[in-house]
């Protein structure tokens, strides 16, 4: 029999010592995935995805520690079947943002614990908090308050003066990465993981679907049905003309919500004859980061983006909208919706 | 360049490749390697791709080739030689830092001038890497890069795994770009500047506007000196003199303003702590190229090769060195014998501490100035006299 867990490793399942102590339980994948001993494990980790899409990850401190770690994994499994990059992005980040509630009440000693499981050089000392700006700027450099700027730093030797609150900003960002980071899994092939979760999957699916209607839009990207200020800001990019940030983040922010990843979208601006890889995707991955919703047409206007109006633009408020209509009434006189309230 | 022309530089360059040392960049079995030939110039054609797997298999390429420009990946891939980059699998990268004239918003035209100019930006680069973020001279390759600049190899391992935004957040911190303590204009409200005891940028403006301080002297070179900052002319500096600044800011002051304090110095106008702190950063900040920097997969110019463009050696360097290096004599490799060369108009050149003019027509230079001279397209090779 394993001893018993420290009650930290399910508030902190994605750690090397959780992944170690899942191990050692050492239960084979088809009885997670069939036993009745673990129903209540699947079924906390279908309610993880499925706060994760509400908005937020509630622990669950009734159903003791294995099984609430055991959830973590099947988390994992739920949303690389449902295979949705918005999907990713969402539980990533929610589950990132519930351990830093977590972090919060954490003393010092355990979040520098937790910096060397991220391989963070930190130290501690009368003097306060100083990291290794290598690994202050891995994190730091996707924020964007002007304060967190190297270059505003105190750097000497090397070493990044920080706050406590700074540090455990920082784990946010590397705990998110590493949630991210494997998603979606590989899942043995010999084994059907989805088709044994198939029941909680539909559930996250549906909660998914509410959602997206609510602010996005499913299904395939249709370039034929973009507003034209979107499809003219892409077809510019596209040439290699130097759009102006507004319109750049319109498009890309756009693409988002309509459900394209960062990989898809830095391929579709590839086409430009001085198309720098690495610099659009920073800027593609600097909006993914976040959850911004495209601007609107008023905003559009008023930045001088909104170029080719037509006939539908007139009965929209939002390049959403004109997209939502034109996709669903492809291939004829598709129904008109009133203006997004 | 003619072919007759190519044929002497190949010649040349192979006899270089022979005879000097040639460095391999660290790990270099695991770059990925780019050549560009004597043979299409002047269209370039990079051969890239390619890697080697020993010491003197990239050396008798070298030989063999004689190549007018040898580069290697600042990257390191597990695959060096695979057809396509996303076949290489990047494993990480070193920090590359190129500072060259054409990024200089205010070089200077003729060429020692422009080199002199870019020598100190490297200074204060190097100030920076070693200062601020700590490299030891040991983890650093720093290079005259055989034309208008110098480049800098960060081989730390602790850097090699940073992603291009993460370097450009390097290259806002040495450039100075976005920082807070900036005033946004002369006239902005300021009740401290920068203190010395706070790391990084506000040390180095503070020191630099110390010693700024503290060489105003007497009266006389004072008013010369405040000149030298923007929006002040002869009667302001006369002006702030006569107003008694040079004792607000004498010896028994410094310490206060060595804190940041300012407020006691009620005669000293805000807009001179303004106009210091602007100048202070233009005098520390280092301009290199952004997008070097951030380009983690790219080509950089091999350490003791030739220039094919200069014929000039990409001469390697120390923190020691570079103070006292003139590459328009120290980066020259080829001899003075004297040979004939032809040139359709009249060209000029500055080396090994001579200026030489050549006439339209045929001309009788040494070596290493035909050298230059061809590989700048100046002028064609005639004949060894």
């Amino acid at each position: 029999m394993a001893p018993a867990p420290d009650s930290r490793l399910a508030t902190y399942p994605f750690t090397s010592g959780a992944t170690a102590y899942v191990r050692e339980l050492d239960i084979p994948l088809p009885d997670l995935l069939g036993r009745h001993a673990y129903d209540r494990a699947r079924s906390r980790g279908m309610k993880r995805v499925i706060q994760a899409i509400e908005g937020r990850i509630e622990r669950d401190y009734e159903i003791g520690t294995d099984l609430e770690l055991l959830s973590y994994p099947i988390a994992r499994m739920i949303v690389s079947c449902v295979g949705d990059n918005y999907l990713i992005r969402r539980y990533a980040l929610a589950e990132a943002k519930a351990v830093y509630e977590s972090l919060k009440a954490e003393p010092l000693d355990f979040l520098l614990v937790m910096g060397e499981e991220f391989g963070m050089r930190i130290e501690s000392s009368d003097q306060g908090l100083s990291i290794h700006f290598a690994d202050y700027v891995r994190y730091a450099h996707r924020m964007r308050d002007p304060g967190w700027k190297l270059v505003n730093r105190r750097l000497s030797g090397g070493v990044v003066r920080i706050s406590e609150r700074e540090f455990r900003r920082l784990l946010q960002e590397a705990i998110s990465d590493r949630i991210r980071g494997g998603l979606p899994l590989d899942l043995p092939p010999d084994l059907d993981v989805c088709d044994a979760l198939s029941a909680h999957i539909e559930s996250v699916r549906d909660a998914l679907g509410a959602r997206k209607t609510e602010f996005e839009i499913a299904g395939a990207a249709d370039p034929d049905a973009f507003p034209p200020c979107i499809a003219h800001a892409i077809a510019m990019l596209q040439e290699g003309v130097n759009l102006p940030h507004s319109a750049r983040f319109a498009a890309t922010s756009f693409l988002l919500n309509i459900g394209m990843g960062a990989d898809e979208i830095v391929r579709m601006f590839s086409g430009s004859p001085d198309f720098d890889e690495s610099r659009t995707r920073y800027q593609v991955e600097h909006i993914t980061g976040r959850e911004y919703t495209a601007p609107g047409c008023d905003t559009m206007k008023t930045y001088g983006n909104c170029i080719g109006a037509d006939s539908l633009c007139a009965r929209v408020s939002h390049p959403l909208n004109y997209y939502r209509l034109r996709k669903r009434g492809a291939g004829g006189g598709g129904g008109i919706d009133r203006p997004d309230g | 360049m003619n072919e007759r022309t190519k044929n002497f530089l190949r010649e040349k360059f192979k006899e270089y490749y022979l005879e000097y040392p040639i460095q391999l960049p660290p790990d270099f079995e695991h770059r990925e390697w780019g050549f560009i030939l004597f043979d299409a110039l002047p269209k370039i054609v990079m051969r890239r791709h390619t890697s080697f797997h020993s010491r003197p298999e990239a050396l008798e390429y070298l030989r063999s080739m004689a190549p007018a420009h040898a580069f290697s990946s600042v990257a390191y891939y597990e695959h060096p030689g695979a057809g396509t980059m996303a076949d290489k699998n990047w494993l990480g990268a070193d920090l590359i830092f190129d500072l060259d004239a054409d990024h200089l918003p205010d070089a200077p035209g003729s060429y020692p001038a422009m080199l002199a100019r870019v020598k100190s930006e490297t200074m204060r680069l190097l100030d920076f890497l070693t200062d601020d973020f700590g490299f030891s001279e040991e983890t650093m390759d720093i290079v005259f890069s055989g034309g208008r600049g110098y480049h800098v190899h960060v081989r730390d391992p602790m850097v090699r795994t940073l992603e291009s935004a993460e370097r450009r957040e390097i290259v806002d911190y040495v450039s100075g770009a976005g920082l807070a303590i900036k005033p946004t204009s002369i006239a902005s409200s300021i009740s401290e500047i920068p203190k010395e005891t706070r790391h990084g940028w506000s040390r180095k403006i503070n020191r630099w506007i110390v010693g700024y301080l503290q060489a105003l002297k007497d009266p006389e070179t004072a008013v010369n000196k405040l000149q030298e900052l923007d929006g002040i002319g002869a009667m302001k500096a006369k002006k702030l003199v006569d107003g008694g600044l040079l004792d607000s800011v004498s010896d028994a002051n410094i310490g206060r303003i060595r804190n940041g304090e300012i407020k006691f110095l009620a005669g000293v106008p805000k807009s001179l702590w303004n106009r210091l702190i602007l100048k202070a950063m233009q005098e520390v900040r280092a301009s290199v190229d952004e997008p070097v920097t951030g380009d983690i997969k790219r080509l950089i110019r091999l350490p003791t090769s030739l220039h094919g463009g200069s014929s000039l050696r990409v001469v390697p360097l120390t923190l020691a060195t570079i103070e006292r290096f003139d590459p328009l004599t120290d980066a020259v490799v080829f001899s003075d014998r004297e040979i004939a060369v032809t040139a359709d108009k009249p060209a000029a050149c500055d080396l090994r501490g001579s200026h030489f003019e050549i006439a339209e027509g045929v001309n009788t230079v040494p070596e290493c100035v035909g050298v230059h001279l061809m590989c700048r397209g100046a002028v064609e090779y005639v004949k060894v006299l």
